[in-house]
């Protein structure tokens, strides 16, 4: 695990265009050419919780706004604004269980190819070293206005 | 309902596996405050979370969703664009649980259409 975040909290805004109650990335640890790391703390009043557990909407949702950061990390690193990112597509997206309340995501996106402003994702979801989700994604990122 | 106001359905035939449902978004509820500013988007999430429900509610039970195999968002959905939606299931018993296909959108028009497997949740 890296050691020091890249961006914590709500300076992860700075990176996707999601705000509260649907903001579903709270750490960005590291992004190179090809893979990143990212994270997120469940807290009971996240808005895909229901029974003390992060529900199958909240999962993907982490995913693709982590993918939607990654994406948005290299404009960042320009100085320049965050551009919409939308999933296009959701492939076996395998879900082994749900986590709980107070759990702690730590999430690894590896860039598997980009074509047109498509990029496919292959991600894999753990807590604390055990892999609760694995599953790829298309997502289309919005140029200009 | 896991965000109890993102939809209600105004009316439904089940039959079978087969389930027909007409759905209204409703374009006041929060989700849209963040998601995203000022320009209101449904959540691809917040569909196919609306498509299990309506699943869970021809199985008559609680379902886990363990494996999403496809889903496809072809068109943007937006509240305001796309008040009504129309919900088509196909829901079929399999060994341990269920095997669904399922598709939004309006008309002869498909703006999501996804594959997946449930079990009973626990």
């Amino acid at each position: 695990m890296p050691n020091q975040p890249l961006l914590t909290g709500e300076a992860i805004y700075r990176l996707i265009p999601q705000r509260p109650p649907i903001v579903m990335v709270d750490t960005f640890f590291s992004a190179d050419e090809t893979d990143a790391e990212t994270g997120l703390h469940i807290h009971a009043d996240n808005i895909f919780c229901q029974a003390d557990t992060l529900q199958e909407p909240g999962l993907i949702e982490h995913v693709a706004q982590s993918a939607a950061a990654f994406a948005g990390y290299a404009p960042y690193t320009r100085g320049e604004a965050p551009k919409l990112g939308f999933i296009g597509e959701v492939k076996k997206f395998k879900i082994v269980r749900l986590p709980h309340c107070g759990e702690f995501l730590h999430t690894h996106l590896h860039v598997m190819g980009e074509a047109g402003g498509v990029t496919l994702i292959a991600a894999e979801v753990q807590v604390e070293g055990e892999t609760l989700a694995t599953c790829q994604m298309k997502i289309f990122i919005q140029e200009g206005e | 309902m896991l965000i109890h106001d993102y939809y209600t359905i105004e009316s439904n035939s089940i039959e079978g596996g087969i389930g027909d449902f007409c759905i209204r978004l409703n374009a006041g509820c929060r989700v849209y405050q963040g998601h995203f500013p000022g320009k209101p988007v449904s959540p691809g999430v917040c569909n196919i979370q609306m498509l299990k429900e309506l699943a869970e509610l021809m199985a008559g039970q609680r379902l886990f969703m363990n494996n999403l195999q496809q889903c496809r968002l072809t068109t943007l959905i937006t509240p305001d664009e796309h008040p009504t939606l129309k919900a088509n299931l196909l829901l079929e018993k399999i060994d341990g649980g269920y095997k669904l296909r399922a598709a939004l959108g309006q008309d002869e028009a498909v703006f999501l259409e996804m594959k997946a497997e449930l079990t009973p949740a626990k």
